[in-house]
């Protein structure tokens, strides 16, 4: 790697920064209990994959089935961190705020585990819940990340084997890994 | 042939190697890793024309640049 592609600071990881705000917005009652999901999970199992976004999988208030964003939009913009299509960004971190999408993400945020991260404290996807989550995507790049992250770090089997069967996701790993 | 197979199997058992190596480093490095490759990922991108997201950091000099 060419010696200018350094970072700025070799202490500075960026991500810490950004966890911190988003720990301020649960403390403070914004969004709910979160997780990191996505790439950016992975990074706490597996070698890295290349990604822009930093996924926070969040309990999110709601007005009857509308999720209200308000809360979020007016807290981060009076802190100058500006919305950017789907991404709202903090600290440089294009942060997307993903409300949970069923009962696999549901499970998945109630089973985070607490992680730190360059000394904040956070809480990231448990590994077998990833790969469940990238099965049940299924988009071409999930297929490939699956791969990747099936090569780095076997899953344990018995719990992505439960995990499969309660979301009736099954056929779905067979499509993706085969 | 087995002396093929062989030469096949360092090879494959270098680059697992390689990435259990990866896979064990700490998140803090394997962020730091992450920003090179978006920097990689952002020029190669400038150079074929396509759009690409800004890395979360600057390269090395360019903060000072700007």
């Amino acid at each position: 790697m060419p010696e200018s592609c350094e970072s700025s600071d070799s202490n500075d990881f960026v991500l810490d920064k950004a966890l911190r705000v988003i720990n301020e917005l649960e403390q403070g009652g914004i969004i709910g209990r979160y997780a990191i999901g996505g790439a950016v999970a992975l990074l706490f199992y597996t070698e890295p994959t290349l990604t822009f976004d930093l996924d926070i999988f969040c309990h999110l208030p709601s007005q009857g089935l509308l999720i209200n964003l308000q809360p979020l939009f007016e807290w981060t913009s009076a802190r100058g961190y500006k919305a950017e299509s789907e991404h709202i960004k903090i600290e440089g971190v294009p942060v997307q705020f993903l409300p949970s999408t069923g009962s696999l993400v549901d499970e998945a945020l109630d089973g985070a585990v607490e992680r730190t991260f360059a000394g904040v404290p956070t809480r990231v996807f448990q590994y077998e819940h990833l790969l469940a989550i990238m099965a049940e995507t299924g988009r071409p790049k999930d297929r490939a990340r699956l791969q990747v992250s099936l090569d780095s770090k076997p899953a344990d089997e018995s719990k992505l084997t439960e995990i499969l069967k309660r979301h009736c996701l099954e056929d779905k790993w067979r499509k993706m890994t085969t | 042939m087995n002396e093929s197979l062989t030469t096949k199997e360092a090879i494959y058992r270098r680059k697992f190697d390689r990435r259990q190596g990866l896979a064990s480093l700490s998140p803090e490095e394997k962020v730091k890793m992450l920003i090179k490759l978006q920097h990689l990922a952002s020029q190669i991108a400038l150079e074929v024309g396509r759009p690409c997201q800004s890395p979360w950091l600057p390269l090395k000099g360019e903060e000072t640049a700007r």
